[in-house]
């Protein structure tokens, strides 16, 4: 279960967009990590997206970028991943419902709140008819979609498959999410979330495309991708067995994870922590937590894998000691990435750098 | 070598039947679930024909025997209902720990949420809300349903509006052949929502009469609830266990075409890919299909795409949507007529399409309209949705 990312684009919380690595991160003590919005206009016909709402348009954007950074005229097949689809359209919607008592509704709220609406607007702007899906089981979601995307490129070699991962967060979502616990009720600095002994954490949001292929580009230095499992529940122990073997059996350079500084899930990265070989990261005071921040996780690695080594500026992010400093500056051509969201919907993935011609 | 993907068992909850043998029956007896909707507070509760499932959350709950005390939203409580039924048609006691699932829902915990909504954001209240009892997501539907009945395999959600359970039955189908699992339950499941019913309602495209697919004066679709779900398994492995076969999944293709948001090209471009091409990976010829079970949602767009489209590939071939019985089930059609596909092989019967009085004047086109005794060996099932997504399957009796 693996592939090539060919390219790679993402909107997020930082300037990762649309040069795909960080100059300088932006760190605050804001409870929401909003994402960065592009200049639409650069990317898209504005008429064409006059009426949508932001995350849609997001990952329109990202999925034009990634198609074009890949060199290719169009993708061969859709796959895209969500867990809350566009939240602003489902609200509008609904508000519009309750104050117009079920009447008088406008209908493109409807159509975009619909989850496959991202796939059909990237089908009319590249005229396709081609393969297309679409996961919406939360932390779950991406992988499910790289997983469906590789089985497709065991079934036709040659195509060039478009990965879209994205969610937003809404003033409305995050206060019924604050209900249910999920965010910390304390100010946090963006560079103190992983040493937070409280519960919760901080919102994120993003949209993370990719074209992914099972042909090694004449290019040197790609990234491949690998699918090492998933799992809707696990325990900590049979998750810290896993992770292990993992470590042992494929030796990584750098291990990322989704530890998102909420002290009741601490427990699923202890054995991460106990590791003093190699640098434990979490990506999460970067990105916010979301439904499918593992694609910022992905795209994370990504970066670090394409520059080679650690930079400094992302020592803040490391859960736990290695022996020697030394350690942070080493060549990295092999991470194992694993997240999960609040407790459930545990992913592993690998990512290696393959620099042979 | 590729498996051949049997279907080992199904389960089924509709309007018309909250199992099998109900649903056979009201088949065979052209019955509609189609009626004025009793539990949903709308304001389009005595305007509007809908395929709702005749029983309260609570009645739904005992009819689920539900082993936990534990809060389940409607979409969850008709999934494990179907499931069920399903996993006890294919004879399972215990799930190899590679079996998947693949459920598909667009409304999820929607159809419970919307009727909290205002006071979930009400900014006065600020008490805390029970993480485990809330179903804000489709994954938590689908969770529902996986820890009522043990299911140690990966389960996960797919979404793409009406085709949903079509893509999730595909899915289940090339995960077999691919030898990742020997088993994989697909379908999907919706309840009625004043959401859905709603958005509908502004695209203008519910009828206030029961539907009537394929004809010249129908004038949209009837929403419809339910769940469906079928054991899809490698032949190999349900021979080995002695299983029953009951058809097998011959070919299926998922298409989408890029014309219009809602609305299909009026040729029927992407349904004749997604059939062609179901045909392809089944290496049948058209004439080789007995029946179609269509789409048929009796919309304007959909019913001229797809007859247009049916036209192109096939002669005179029987074929009828079953939405006049159900409704239209959305995110649980495509597995619901995957299971009336099945039964009209069962049952050597073809079921007509109800209400239909009109030739539409812009094809030449006439779906059955009288019941069908007739031997079938293949039967393909269409579903297609928003963004253009479409979805065929081909099921066969051998």
């Amino acid at each position: 279960m693996k592939a090539y990312i060919k390219s790679i684009s993402c909107l997020s919380a930082q300037n990762s967009f649309p040069n795909n690595e960080l100059d300088m991160l932006i760190l605050n003590s804001t409870a929401i990590k909003h994402a960065i919005e592009p200049n639409y206009k650069d990317y898209v016909n504005a008429g064409n997206i006059r009426r949508l709402n932001r995350i849609i348009k997001m990952a329109l954007v990202t999925a034009i970028d990634a198609v074009s950074c890949a060199n290719i005229l169009k993708p061969d097949a859709i796959i895209s991943a969500t867990g809350k689809g566009s939240l602003t359209d489902t609200e509008k919607f609904l508000m519009n419902l309750f104050e117009d008592h079920e009447r008088l509704l406008n209908p493109v709220n409807f159509i975009n709140a619909t989850y496959n609406a991202l796939n059909g607007l990237i089908g009319v702007h590249y005229q396709l008819s081609s393969y297309c899906n679409m996961y919406v089981h939360r932390g779950l979601s991406c992988y499910s979609a790289l997983s469906d995307a590789i089985l497709l490129l065991n079934e036709e070699p040659s195509q060039n498959i478009l990965i879209n991962a994205y969610d937003e967060i809404t003033p409305d979502h995050y206060f019924i999410k604050n209900r249910l616990e999920y965010w910390k009720s304390d100010l946090c600095e963006d560079h103190e979330l992983l040493n937070s002994t409280s519960q919760g954490t901080k919102a994120g949001e993003g949209a993370i495309s990719m074209i992914l292929s099972l042909n090694k580009d004449a290019e040197n230095n790609q990234v491949c991708l690998e699918l090492l499992g998933a799992k809707n529940k696990s325990s900590i122990s049979a998750i810290s067995k896993d992770l292990l073997t993992f470590i042992h059996t494929l030796k990584p350079d750098l291990i990322l994870c989704g530890y998102n500084g909420d002290i009741r899930f601490k427990d699923y990265v202890s054995t991460l922590k106990e590791e003093h070989n190699i640098p434990v990261l979490s990506w999460k005071p970067l990105s916010g937590e979301f439904e499918t921040a593992d694609s910022f996780g992905i795209w994370f690695g990504h970066s670090i894998l394409k520059k080679g080594f650690l930079d400094d500026k992302y020592t803040f992010l490391q859960i736990n000691q290695t022996k020697s400093q030394p350690e942070f500056k080493k060549k990295i051509e092999r991470i194992l990435i694993y997240n999960h969201f609040f407790g459930k919907d545990h992913v592993v993935y690998f990512m290696t750098l393959d620099s042979k011609k | 070598m590729v498996p051949r993907v049997a279907i080992t068992g199904y389960g089924i909850i509709s309007s018309i039947g909250n199992n099998k043998a109900f649903t056979e029956n009201s088949l065979i007896n052209l019955n509609s679930g189609l009626r004025h909707t009793q539990y949903i507070d709308t304001i389009y509760q005595n305007i509007f024909p809908f395929g709702e499932v005749p029983y309260t959350n609570e009645e739904l709950f005992h009819l689920a025997q539900i082993k936990k005390p534990i809060h389940l939203d409607r979409t969850s409580l008709l999934g494990i209902i179907a499931f069920k039924e399903c996993i006890q048609h294919a004879n399972i006691s215990t799930f190899n720990n590679n079996a998947a699932f693949y459920n598909a829902t667009t409304v999820g915990g929607l159809c419970e949420v919307e009727n909290k909504y205002l006071d979930l954001i009400d900014r006065n209240q600020t008490s805390k809300i029970a993480l485990d009892h809330f179903n804000l997501e489709c994954a938590i539907c689908t969770e529902r349903i996986i820890e009522e009945v043990e299911f140690p395999g990966l389960a996960t959600t797919l979404s793409t509006a009406c085709s949903s359970s079509s893509n999730a039955i595909i899915m289940g189908a090339r995960t077999i052949e691919h030898g990742i699992s020997e088993m994989a339950i697909c379908g999907g499941t919706d309840a009625l929502s004043k959401f859905t019913i709603n958005g509908f309602n502004s695209l203008k495209n519910m009828d206030s009469n029961p539907c009537a697919p394929f004809d010249e004066n129908r004038n949209g679709l009837n929403l419809g609830e339910g769940a469906a779900y079928l054991v899809l398994e490698s032949e190999f492995a349900a021979l080995k266990r002695n299983a029953t076969i009951y058809g097998y999944l011959k070919g299926y293709a998922n298409i989408s075409e890029s014309y219009h948001a809602t609305a299909p090209s009026p040729q029927g471009i992407g349904a004749q890919m997604a059939m062609q091409k179901a045909l392809e990976k089944a290496t049948l010829q058209p004439d080789e299909i007995q029946y179609i079970n269509a789409h048929g949602t009796a919309t304007l767009n959909n019913d001229l795409a797809e007859a247009n489209a049916i036209n192109n590939l096939f002669h005179n071939i029987p074929v009828s949507s079953t939405k006049p019985y159900t409704g239209h089930t959305l995110a649980a059609a495509g597995s619901i007529e995957a299971v009336i596909s099945l039964m009209s092989i069962k049952l050597h019967t073809l079921f007509p399409t109800l209400n239909f009085k009109t030739p539409m004047q812009d094809v030449d086109f006439i779906p059955l309209q009288h019941l069908l005794t007739r031997k079938i060996e293949y039967v393909m099932s269409n579903s297609f949705g928003f963004s253009g997504s479409n979805s065929t399957l081909i099921f066969s009796n051998t």
